[in-house]
């Protein structure tokens, strides 16, 4: 297997955490890692990472204030190339194709990548962010240990294409395609890198 | 209460139900990871939100004045009123912030009560102690803290502050305290780091006697190079410039006061500023920012030196 080159969507959120995550998974402490920020730095990259922060923020600034060809359709284009795409929290509403419960003042569109409906900030405000130990299916018994920050809702999965790998209170928290994974929680937040890993092979 | 119970005081605003735990140390100081390399912006009504959510702001902080006019107007500066919160927070889908009085333990517990995303204990309110900040850990929201020098810091984070922004000087439009603040941070750390590095426990120790801290608190920041939680930079920030300079400096995102709203171009202002904030190690990406925005139309500053109130001492040496 070719190793992957990795990228991690630095506009806005915890981008750095997952470059440590990347290479703790890939069990190299100076595993290159490229922080893409404009469509230059997507070029190379076989699998990116749309990490957790302020989907309205990341949207916005993949598109405005970028030329014509902007970063947006640009990880569009990366994706129909093969370019696998690993969304975590407000990542998963960027790929998602329906969003719900969006600002009024200020609704954007997902990316589209994978058939799947989220509701942003589903289980309520910071005051309701929880842990909490998770199953996920295929992976070694041992729990995996969610951490949910004012975390989106996979609402409805809208396509057999998709497999679920876990589900919270009968909610889908991680699924996948053929060429994106969805996760509504924070590996990168915790030592444990399977769900890194498992992206890193796909 | 036990208390063993009390003394595990990291885990003291924790609840568990059904399996689930909120409150956590880790959800907390994990909000504060999702607002790196954003701007929050102080607003003061549901339209000021609007625009600074169309800008592209992380979060949003409530206030009922904006640290200008609360040196403007004088008198005792106190938390925002609450239906005043509730209609921004009905107004935007991004986090909601607000402050509340150095000390004010209460404050803090009616903003909780109204369900915003984190505290701001802060120096631009006038202190409600003298002699205490809030002790934050029970709460289940997480706080941020001002902080003018490494020690200040480390003493806001054992409190239970999830995360740290230089107070600079707020309202002034002078970037030049936030600039020193967080330069005492980086110095502080640097002089630390070398001693642990030297293995000099003593110094080492002596060290976290003068900046009023734990040891274990010390060597933890050694450890990681950097403040335990994360560092953003407020107090003063008036340009996208400005805000460049601060994540340049190390700050992992901005606050700005009344930068904005105090500005005769706010819209601009607040879109350029996300811009050079995320792009603040490309020149060309903040030319275009700095581009976007009028030296005629930024906010008149104050000079430092002649003002009567400095707000940045405010709770400094407890």
């Amino acid at each position: 297997m070719q190793e992957p080159i990795v990228g991690v969507l630095a506009l806005q959120g915890d981008f750095r955490e997952h470059v440590l995550a990347v290479r703790r998974a890939m069990n190299d402490l100076n595993y290159p890692v490229t922080l893409v920020k404009t469509k230059k730095d997507i070029e190379p990259i076989t699998h990116l990472i749309i990490p957790g922060g302020e989907s309205t923020v990341m949207s916005k600034l993949s598109i405005v204030h970028q030329s014509e060809e902007n970063l947006r359709k640009k990880i569009i284009q990366k994706h129909s190339e093969g370019m696998k795409i690993f969304g975590v929290c407000a990542g998963v509403v960027l790929l998602s194709t329906e969003i719900e419960r969006q600002s009024e003042n200020d609704p954007f569109e997902g990316l589209g990548l994978i058939d799947i409906s989220t509701a942003r900030n589903a289980y309520g405000r910071q005051i309701d962010s929880f842990e909490v130990k998770l199953r996920i299916k295929d992976f070694n018994p041992k729990d995996f240990h969610g951490v949910f920050i004012r975390a989106p809702q996979i609402i409805s999965v809208n396509s057999p294409d998709i497999e679920v790998l876990s589900t919270h209170r009968d909610v889908t928290i991680l699924a996948r395609n053929e060429s994106v994974l969805a996760c509504t929680f924070h590996p990168e937040l915790t030592e444990d890198s399977r769900i890194h890993k498992y992206f890193l092979s796909m | 209460m036990k208390l063993k119970d009390y003394w595990d005081y990291r885990h003291i605003g924790e609840i568990e139900k059904d399996g689930e735990i909120k409150g956590t140390v880790k959800v907390k100081y994990g909000f504060a990871d999702m607002l790196k390399g954003g701007v929050v912006m102080d607003v003061t009504n549901a339209e000021q939100a609007r625009i600074a959510e169309k800008a592209g702001a992380v979060s949003v902080m409530v206030l009922d004045k904006l640290p200008f006019d609360v040196r403007k107007v004088g008198g005792i500066a106190r938390t925002a009123s609450v239906d005043k919160i509730r209609e921004v927070m009905g107004a935007v889908s991004i986090p909601i912030m607000a402050k509340c009085r150095i000390g004010h333990t209460y404050e803090a517990k009616v903003l909780e009560a109204i369900g915003v995303d984190l505290v701001d204990e802060s120096e631009v309110l006038t202190p409600a102690d003298e002699e205490r900040h809030i002790w934050k850990w029970p709460f289940h929201t997480p706080f941020v803290c001002g902080a003018r020098d490494l020690g200040e810091a480390l003493r806001r984070i054992e409190e239970g502050a999830a995360m740290i922004r230089t107070k600079g000087e707020p309202g002034t439009g002078n970037v030049a305290h936030a600039i020193k603040h967080m330069r005492r941070y980086l110095n502080g750390i640097e002089h630390a780091k070398k001693l642990y590095e030297n293995n000099d426990g003593q110094q080492l120790m002596a060290t976290a006697r003068t900046l009023k801290v734990s040891l274990d608190t010390l060597i933890e920041t050694c450890r990681l190079g950097r403040l335990p939680v994360v560092n953003f930079s407020a107090g003063g920030i008036a340009t996208p410039a400005d805000a460049a300079e601060m994540m340049l400096l190390g700050a992992d995102g901005i606050f700005v006061g009344s930068g904005i709203f105090k500005a005769e171009d706010p819209e601009n202002r607040a879109r350029a500023i996300v811009l050079a904030t995320t792009h603040f190690n490309d020149p060309a990406k903040v030319l275009e920012a700095q581009e976007m925005i009028d030296e005629q139309k930024t906010m008149f500053g104050i000079e430092t030196d002649k003002m009567e109130l400095s707000m940045q001492e405010r709770g400094a040496d407890i």
